[in-house]
């Protein structure tokens, strides 16, 4: 069949092509450099943005161990609440948290102090702030615990087994790096679909496709040829990509059957909707304009529909999410599995291929 | 055998016709023009030939087939060289070659062969690893030539082939015609609006203007058309006016002036014959310095059924 022989010399050319190698493949690589060096420089919570002032009532002297929390700058207060008031109420302080009288007694009696606080105004800055705060008591608690149970002699001890834990936990993170390094992928792999269109759209220019379809070869033979290079290159590159990163960095890949499903996927959902844009609009900025704004657009949507950092989206834009390809691409490598997510996002591409497809006939002629 | 048959073609832009009822037929082996000066309906004419745009009404077949029902038959009938080049520039001349030959249906060493035949042909072996965008633009139409003849097709279609290229390019491309319609029997559509290359490589031809046939035919029957008298210039010594006389009776002959050392006759192309001239010319004892008969050109063909310069 002609079809692979031309799908082979369109991945040749493609590949002798250095740019557009290179474009293939600089996009999977940095998103997996990115991904490390994040991971790499962030030890710890990452410090907080804020100004904050601590007035210790402590009669014990626990109270001091969560000075140690990261924050832009703090102030440190012995019984002077009001002093601390006061600098929230200069605005010099975003907030103050008053450590009471009991805290030391409380964890001694493995019960969680309550700390109050006072703030200006509502906001989300604080938290990661507050959930470090709330880490350090749980794990005093813990420590004091295990210290009187006698599970461990010494607060030390604890340490040593907190290192393999620590290591355990490392290699958890290393997946869900994976997991964060997958999504990336495929965030650029649709994002990457006016890329394909300017593909098309200079083959078109350059009369290529018109003269290819000047040869004894059916037009979805020549149009498909293409579509499909463009997919196993596109697919082969960030496979590879993955595949050196278990190899170099350790990524425990244990579904690989569902990330190349769904590479495959966002792949052709990419190029299907490239095609379909450069077919329904004749100019051919318009066309890689909307191609982008749809990716971005479609990905948000998903992002919502998914929940997590964009909670207090209306219902129905989480709703309209999930009419994305992306939600159920991202569903799917969430909860590793195939069905029905495949059969959703494969509808999804035929209903766009066939949308854009009245245009066809348009496309490969003037 | 007529390898095309274009039947009735009409095709409108719009409310603007662009093509109006043109039928002509091409026999196989045949080096046929199609000539009309610039935006006539030629690469118009030859999209349709070649299934690129449906005409509005009219049929053409290719091979016997017909290039709208039984298209994919049809197109395996010939190699189009498009007006416009269709280059991939960002890659070697070779790699647009495997791209095109794989299109046609070439692979392996079939393929490998076919490339570098075509390379050959159109003098590119040389600069086969370099990329097209570093091309001079008589290479380029080179290489636009090279990827349609890989497959060595019945029928080669050439819009205005040589646009823009220095003469030995030119030349090239000519003697490359003339070669393989006499090696190959394939049948050529040459189109122009240069009228002596078309003079020079068709035998049969098709005038094109603002869409309707101007004139169509055989070379000679066509250029009867404005007419049917040809010149004849004889340098001799030796005239005299027994001699005029005698040359005045040959049939055919209309008018006849001459000069110290030189006749210019006019003769009806159908009934002169050149050797009753030379006969009378030997019994005279006169030395023939030159002789040379001229055909009207299709230029002043042109000029004469339209009114109008083919080219400024
Ligand atoms: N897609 C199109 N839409 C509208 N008009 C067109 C289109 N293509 C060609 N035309 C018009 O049709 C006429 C014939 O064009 P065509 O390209 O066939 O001429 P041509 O004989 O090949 O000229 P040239 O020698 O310049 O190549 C021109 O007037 C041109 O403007
Ligand atoms: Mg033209």
């Amino acid at each position: 069949m002609n079809l692979i022989q031309l799908i082979y010399v369109n991945i040749k050319r493609m590949l002798k092509d250095p740019l557009k190698l290179g474009l293939m493949l600089i996009m999977p690589v940095a998103v997996i450099f990115f991904v490390n060096f994040i991971d790499g420089g962030s030890n710890g919570p990452s410090p907080s943005t804020i100004d904050v002032a601590f007035n210790i009532e402590d009669s014990g002297n626990l109270g001091m161990e969560i000075l140690g929390a990261q924050t832009k700058s703090q102030w440190i207060l012995e019984n002077d609440i009001d002093m601390a008031l006061e600098l929230l109420e200069r605005n010099e302080v975003a907030i103050v948290y008053n450590i009471p009288k009991d805290f030391t007694k409380k964890i001694n009696n493995y019960q969680k102090p309550i700390i109050e606080s006072y703030k200006r105004e509502e906001g989300n800055a604080v938290i990661p702030l507050e959930m470090e705060i709330n880490n350090k008591i749980n794990e005093l608690i813990k420590e004091k615990l295990l210290v009187d149970k006698g599970v461990i002699s010494s607060k030390d001890d604890l340490y040593v087994l907190k290192a393999s834990t620590l290591f355990e936990r490392h290699r958890k993170t290393t997946t869900g790096d994976l997991h964060t390094v997958t999504m990336l992928l495929i965030y650029f792999i649709i994002l990457g679909a006016s890329t394909i269109g300017t593909e098309l759209i200079e083959f078109k220019k350059k009369n290529i496709i018109s003269r290819a379809v000047t040869t004894p070869n059916k037009t979805a033979t020549i149009l498909g040829s293409i579509a499909l290079s463009l997919l196993i290159f596109q697919v082969a590159s960030n496979l590879i990509v993955l595949l050196l990163g278990q190899k170099f960095i350790g990524y425990n890949i244990i579904n690989l059957h569902i990330i190349v499903v769904n590479l495959i996927l966002s792949s052709l959902f990419s190029i299907t909707l490239s095609l379909a844009m450069t077919r329904i609009f004749n100019n051919e900025s318009i066309g890689s304009l909307i191609t982008a704004l749809v990716a971005m657009l479609t990905l948000f949507l998903s992002m919502f529909a998914y929940g997590g950092i964009y909670d207090n989206a209306p219902q129905f834009i989480k709703n309209l999410g999930k009419f994305t390809p992306q939600y159920w691409i991202f569903d799917s490598l969430e909860k590793s599995i195939l069905f029905p997510n495949t059969f959703i996002v494969l509808l999804m591409i035929l209903a766009l291929f066939t949308a854009g497809s009245y245009k066809l006939k348009d496309f490969v002629r003037k | 055998m007529n390898i095309i048959e274009v039947k009735n073609v009409s095709k409108k832009f719009d409310d603007k016709i662009v093509l109006d009822n043109i039928s002509f037929t091409v026999e196989e082996g045949d080096i046929f023009g199609l000539i009309g000066p610039n935006g006539a309906g030629k690469s118009t004419l030859i999209n349709i030939m070649t299934g690129l745009l449906d005409a509005n009404n009219g049929k053409v077949t290719i091979g016997g087939y017909d290039i709208k029902k039984e298209t994919l038959k049809a197109k395996e009938f010939f190699g189009l060289v498009p007006q416009e080049l269709a280059l991939i520039e960002t890659v070697s001349a070779y790699d647009n070659l495997e791209f095109f030959g794989s299109l046609y249906g070439l692979k392996g060493k079939l393929l490998k062969e076919k490339i570098s035949y075509a390379l050959d042909v159109t003098g590119l072996n040389e600069k086969k690893k370099e990329k097209v965008k570093k091309f001079s633009g008589g290479m380029k139409r080179r290489l636009n030539l090279a990827a349609a003849i890989m497959h060595q097709p019945k029928i080669l279609i050439l819009d205005e082939p040589t646009v823009g290229i220095d003469p030995h390019s030119r030349n090239h491309i000519f003697e490359f015609i003339k070669g393989i319609n006499r090696d190959h029997n394939t049948t050529v559509i040459y189109t122009s609006h240069y009228m002596e290359e078309v003079e020079y490589l068709c035998n049969n031809l098709f005038i094109i203007d603002e869409g309707k046939e101007i004139a169509y035919g055989s070379k000679k029957n066509v250029k009867s058309m404005i007419s049917n008298n040809n010149k004849v210039n004889l340098k001799i010594e030796n005239i005299t006016n027994e001699l005029i006389d005698k040359i005045k009776s040959i049939d055919g002959v209309i008018d006849c002036e001459n000069s110290h050392d030189e006749i210019k006759l006019l003769v009806e192309d159908y009934n002169f014959k050149l050797e009753p001239l030379l006969k009378i010319l030997e019994n005279n004892h006169s030395t023939i310095r030159s002789i040379n008969v001229e055909e009207p050109n299709l230029e002043e063909v042109f000029l004469a059924l339209t009114g109008k310069k083919l080219r400024d």
